[in-house]
């Protein structure tokens, strides 16, 4: 199943194609007389939604990019050590600690 | 503490308050038409949908941001064959929904095995239907009708899709629907404060006594307001009574039942729901057999609204589901949002929409106003996001 930053990015990659739809929709409508909209504002918002559809494009296809690098990166990961090999640390840690006591009762 | 909370209230309910300034903003430019009691009847009759297509659309986005982006194609095919069974086949009307339902079913049931166990991301399964539905719907409709769309449903269908309960002539005041508006008010200022009181039983924190009041009167003239403007239309629509049913339902399972706190927590972190023992993918099946039965109902008001079946039906359908989800405080990334958001940001979106037409906006404005209000709520999901990164 995809991790969460994939299915936002495709969420986000549907929406800018959903602005690009948009502006086919305004682009297909600009020889319609029968509108308010002058031909400024019809470019203007075109060109508006362009941008918002390119930047929400590669801001999803950054997350895309990332979640795979992500989950790559947990492939690769080292195993964790073995429980021996942590029980040995621990274990060092606990013998140096009452040789380290007397040391310091002599130094006081 | 007192500015804090003051703070903190203004921003757990920010967009209710947008909600209300934006109708403030249209009432005043279309000179009191959207306070209109037919206004109220439109914007539930025309937003139905996007209710109760939002709340399936919910359910799959809480479970990760998963969309469905095949509802609107399917409600065209739905339609199709609804208006084979009843207008060509002559069939019953209670024969025919319960077919339609059956379909949507088994729809999706096969949607959610391909996205739960054979693991096909949700947005390849669903645009799959998106592409076909649409061209199926318009064959069916193109086989058995020379206009291309069929007509009319039966009286009994759009009765029950889109009616009135009690009804009463227009201009005079429909007793039932304000006193069914009193009753809904009582339940639920009385909900209110026995949550409050389970709250502080349970030592959670709770509103304090004055803020319970304020959330009890303010959702009480809310309803009371839209109750007694529907009054005087000639009574309680029926489509109101199918959105709210549906509404209250999963706003129950949603926030009171452990499978619906299995939706959040699959979309909070997959891995570690699987861990604690829930089973996601069944999760994940019934998220989108869910939306595909809801897919059905929200057919049944389409259709009844518009008494036909025609080619272009449930055009754009999914991405005012997915609107009213984003705008409504729905997070992309799942495991957050509430059937109440949804229900803020879909109404939100109508009141726009409504606002637009009585000032008798360009479909041209509509369509980049739309894109616009779309394009903040996306905006402001990246930037709480980064906010909490």
């Amino acid at each position: 199943m995809l991790n969460n930053d994939k299915t936002r990015s495709t969420l986000f990659g549907v929406i800018a194609a959903y602005f690009l739809y948009l502006c086919y929709g305004l682009f297909r409508d600009r020889h319609d007389t029968d509108t308010s909209m002058t031909p400024v504002m019809r470019w203007l918002f075109l060109a508006l939604f362009a941008l918002a559809a390119v930047w929400l494009g590669l801001y999803a296809l950054r997350l895309w990019k990332q979640s795979e690098s992500e989950s790559f990166a947990e492939e690769d990961a080292p195993e964790d050590p073995p429980e021996e090999e942590a029980e040995r640390e621990s274990g060092e840690e606990v013998e140096t600690e009452p040789e380290d006591e007397p040391e310091q009762a002599g130094r006081s | 503490m007192k500015n804090e909370s003051f703070a903190a209230t203004l921003k757990k309910n920010s967009m209710l308050i947008i909600l209300v300034l934006v109708y403030l903003f249209f009432l005043v430019l279309t000179k009191g038409g959207i306070f209109q009691s037919s206004s109220f009847t439109e914007l539930i009759n025309q937003n139905a949908y996007v209710y109760i297509l939002g709340v399936g659309m919910l359910m799959c986005m809480l479970t990760g941001g998963n969309i469905d982006l095949s509802c609107g194609a399917f409600v065209c095919l739905l339609g199709a064959i609804g208006g084979m069974f009843m207008i060509v086949k002559g069939m019953g009307t209670g024969v025919s929904i319960l077919l339609l339902i059956l379909i949507g079913v088994l729809y999706g049931v096969i949607l959610g095995f391909l996205i739960a166990y054979v693991n096909i991301p949700p947005w390849i399964a669903t645009l799959a239907g998106f592409l076909a539905f649409r061209g199926l719907g318009t064959s069916i409709l193109s086989n058995n009708s020379t206009t291309g769309s069929l007509a009319p449903f039966p009286v009994s269908f759009q009765n029950v899709f889109y009616g009135r309960v009690f009804p009463t002539n227009k201009g005079v005041f429909n007793i039932p629907c304000f006193t069914a508006g009193v009753l809904a008010a009582a339940v639920i200022t009385l909900v209110i404060f026995l949550n409050r009181k389970n709250r502080i039983k349970k030592g959670y924190e709770a509103d304090t006594f004055r803020a319970a009041c304020l959330k009890s009167v303010i959702s009480d003239a809310a309803v009371l307001l839209v109750m007694y403007k529907l009054a005087w239309d000639g009574g309680i629509p029926t489509t109101l009574l199918w959105v709210a049913g549906i509404v209250l339902i999963y706003s129950f399972i949603t926030s009171k039942t452990t499978i619906g706190r299995h939706f959040y927590v699959v979309g909070g972190n997959m891995e570690a729901a699987r861990l604690s023992g829930v089973n996601t993918r069944r999760i994940m099946f019934l998220a989108y057999l869910n939306m595909a039965v809801l897919t059905a109902i929200a057919t049944f008001t389409v259709v009844a609204r518009s008494q036909s079946a025609y080619a272009d039906v449930g055009k754009n359908f999914e991405m005012d589901a997915i609107s009213a989800c984003v705008v409504g405080g729905v997070s992309a990334t799942g495991g957050a949002g509430s059937v109440l958001g949804m229900v803020i940001g879909a109404t939100l979106i109508g009141i726009i929409n409504l606002g637009m037409s009585l000032i008798s906006l360009d479909a041209n404005y509509q369509r980049v106003v739309k894109g616009f209000v779309l394009l903040a709520a996306v905006v402001f999901d990246i930037l709480s996001k980064k906010k909490e990164r």
